[in-house]
């Protein structure tokens, strides 16, 4: 997967799932990426590559930044971090997002028309 | 400030991020391997999760960047590194594509000085030309009507008059015959023209008796008169007269009118009549005023001026028209712009032959385009890196063009046939035209470039793999080499037809028959004052030895 958009994920989508992993706790790339693989139970298949780009959009929004750390492993990683601006900005996508699914949702239900 | 820092922080950002792909491959390898899978199976797990690295190295990238520019200055580095590498094609486009753009930057630098450009006079949108005019055509203006409408117009700053005459100048002894301007006094502040030393002519100069004084070009007095300071005040003789020198005027355009003396108009009593038509007028609109209102102002004029001199004046009217090309010949703008476009289809046949060798190319390049495709780059990415390849082309081209054009300007300034432009042009290399050599760059680098490059990004890329080398063409690139020759031809040939006819069309201008022999005649005038030779017995004229008066 290139890009959100070629899988089907809405564009954004990707960025909404990262923030809502940061709001939790800090952390890696690579941890985020298994985590959002566990936690979506694979049904996404998103390639872990395609994370970088979008955290690299996150950064130059200033939405989340990033620091130089150790990992649990002991490896020197680079852990992301929410920022303010972020947590907004998650915030209004949700629920925007919720809107949206509840749009489609009502209109995908089936017996009613 | 953002951007700055940005751009200082790039290389940072682009070094951590290569550095975190690293760690995060490693990392799943490491994990994997410790779940028990074997070392080389882990890399290629880890990898195949992880999806294309350079590409995705590439998108992170991206996001920090604007995009277009940088790309495609790194299409261009690209461009130049592979035409390094092919000098023999590169000089061949490249040559081709010069003289394309060189031949048309130099005749649009003619079409621009002589028709296009603004004329180099202060507010020179005021400026206008008035002659008479009967049945419909324009004609010189008599003195009287002058005069009158001088007095009578609302819709000039100021209106001169001149005509024109042949004067013989004195140098420390040496006459020389020199064509001379004889304007009006108010001439050159009417049109702006600035002076290097002294002063235009004053109303008082342009009375009998007071007129003998004189303004010159300054290549005039650089050329005859060593570019003397203190010339102002001093007296050269014309036609055997002592003249005053009064002004001299700023080098530059007035050095390219056909008069470089200058001496004031006086209307004798017996020239002011409504009868002989001999000067030309110009005039300065009032601020604000059209060219319909002055028209309609002169009409006004030119009518009061009937009902007072029915006999000589019923019929005749003004017309005002902008000074702009209004020298310039009906026939020599339109022989100017069909040189433009001659030189336009010649530009197109460069570039349909520069296109030629870029297909031609393209088929040594098969392998190198499905490489570039497997790895990622898409066929946007493709077509754009070679489009950007032949602007780079185009761009080496129009730089070497501008130079050809600058001295094919040379030649054409000293060749051009006197009065075909006006004699304001000035000719050469300046910003409008090499906007326009810019423009004509890119169209050809994008004109030359497109068919090959959509060639290139649209073919089946899995056979260029399997063929394994082999330069096979495919029946579609024939089928568009093939389309560009006939077009090459068909613009070559209707270039050809056009050349062909005008030179036929020479050749029997030169073959009409005169009614004489016109080989080994020569013809010339010999200006004299007539009130020193009456007697037509006082003129000897010694010829050159094998010259024979008939």
């Amino acid at each position: 997967m290139k890009t959100g958009e070629q899988r089907g994920l809405f564009p954004g989508a990707l960025e909404m799932m990262i923030l809502r992993t940061l709001k939790r706790q800090p952390l890696h790339g690579y941890a985020l990426a298994q985590h959002i693989k566990r936690t979506s139970n694979d049904l996404l298949q998103i390639e872990e590559g395609s994370l970088y780009p979008a955290l690299q959009r996150l950064l130059k929004e200033e939405l989340v930044k990033a620091e130089w750390g150790i990992s649990s492993t002991n490896r020197r990683v680079r852990i992301y971090k929410l920022t303010a601006a972020g947590a907004k900005h998650l915030q209004h996508e949700v629920s925007r997002f919720e809107k949206m699914l509840e749009g489609i949702t009502r209109v995908l239900a089936p017996g009613e028309s | 400030m953002r951007w700055l820092t940005q751009l200082f922080w790039r290389r940072r950002v682009y070094g951590h991020l290569s550095q975190e792909i690293r760690e995060h491959l490693e990392q799943k390898i490491e994990e994997l391997v410790a779940s028990g899978m074997p070392r080389k199976e882990a890399t290629y797990v880890a990898r195949r999760e992880f999806g294309n690295v350079t590409l995705t190295e590439e998108d992170s990238r991206k996001v920090w960047r604007w995009p277009s520019i940088e790309e495609f200055l790194t299409d261009i580095r690209f461009g130049l590194r592979i035409l390094r590498k092919n000098p023999g094609f590169a000089a061949v486009a490249v040559l081709t594509l010069a003289l394309g753009i060189g031949a048309n930057t130099a005749m649009f630098s003619v079409v621009y000085g002589a028709l296009l450009s603004p004329l180099p006079y202060p507010n020179s949108e005021q400026l206008v030309m008035v002659w008479s005019k009967v049945n419909g055509h324009r004609n010189a203006v008599c003195a009287a009507d002058f005069l009158e409408w001088k007095r009578q117009n609302s819709a000039f700053q100021d209106v001169v008059a001149w005509s024109e005459g042949t004067f013989s100048l004195s140098v420390s002894g040496n006459p020389e015959s020199m064509q001379v301007r004889i304007p009006s006094p108010g001439f050159f502040n009417l049109q702006g023209i600035p002076l290097a030393l002294g002063r235009d002519f004053v109303p008082e100069e342009g009375e009998a008796g007071r007129n003998h004084v004189v303004i010159m070009a300054h290549r005039l007095w650089h050329e005859r008169f060593g570019s003397d300071p203190h010339i102002i005040g001093q007296q050269v003789r014309l036609n055997a007269e002592p003249y005053t020198v009064v002004g001299v005027l700023a080098a530059g355009m007035p050095d390219r009118f056909e008069a470089h003396l200058f001496v004031p108009l006086v209307l004798r009593p017996d020239q002011i009549n409504h009868q002989f038509h001999w000067l030309t007028v110009m005039g300065r609109l009032k601020p604000g005023v059209t060219l319909q209102q002055a028209n309609a102002d002169m009409e006004a004029v030119t009518r009061r001026i009937a009902e007072t001199y029915p006999v000589s004046n019923k019929g005749w009217g003004a017309s005002v028209e902008p000074l702009k090309n209004n020298f310039t010949s009906r026939e020599t703008i339109k022989d100017l712009w069909l040189l433009m476009g001659a030189v336009g289809f010649v530009l197109l046949i460069a570039c349909v032959n520069v296109a030629n060798l870029l297909l031609a190319r393209a088929t040594i390049r098969q392998k190198e385009v499905a490489l570039r495709a497997s790895l990622g780059a898409t066929r946007g990415q493709l077509f754009s890196q070679f489009l950007t390849e032949s602007l780079a082309l185009a761009l080496v081209g129009g730089a070497l063009g501008v130079g050809l054009a600058w001295m094919l300007l040379k030649a054409i300034v000293v060749l051009l046939p006197q009065y075909s432009v006006p004699t304001e042009a000035d000719i050469r290399l300046n910003l409008p035209v090499l906007l326009f050599s810019l423009a004509a760059t890119i169209l050809a680098g994008v004109l030359c470039g497109c068919a090959p490059s959509w060639q290139i990004s649209h073919r089946n890329l899995s056979n260029a793999l399997k063929e394994g080398g082999r330069y096979a063409s495919s029946a579609g690139r024939q089928g568009l080499r093939r389309t560009l020759v006939v077009l090459e031809f068909a613009l070559a040939l209707t270039l050809l037809a056009g050349a062909g006819l005008v030179i036929h069309s020479f050749w029997k201008l030169t073959r009409v028959n005169l009614g004489f022999r016109e080989d080994h005649l020569l013809t010339f005038s010999l200006p004299l004052r007539v009130e020193r030779f009456v007697q037509p017995e006082q003129i000897t004229i010694v010829l050159p030895p094998g010259t024979r008066e008939d």
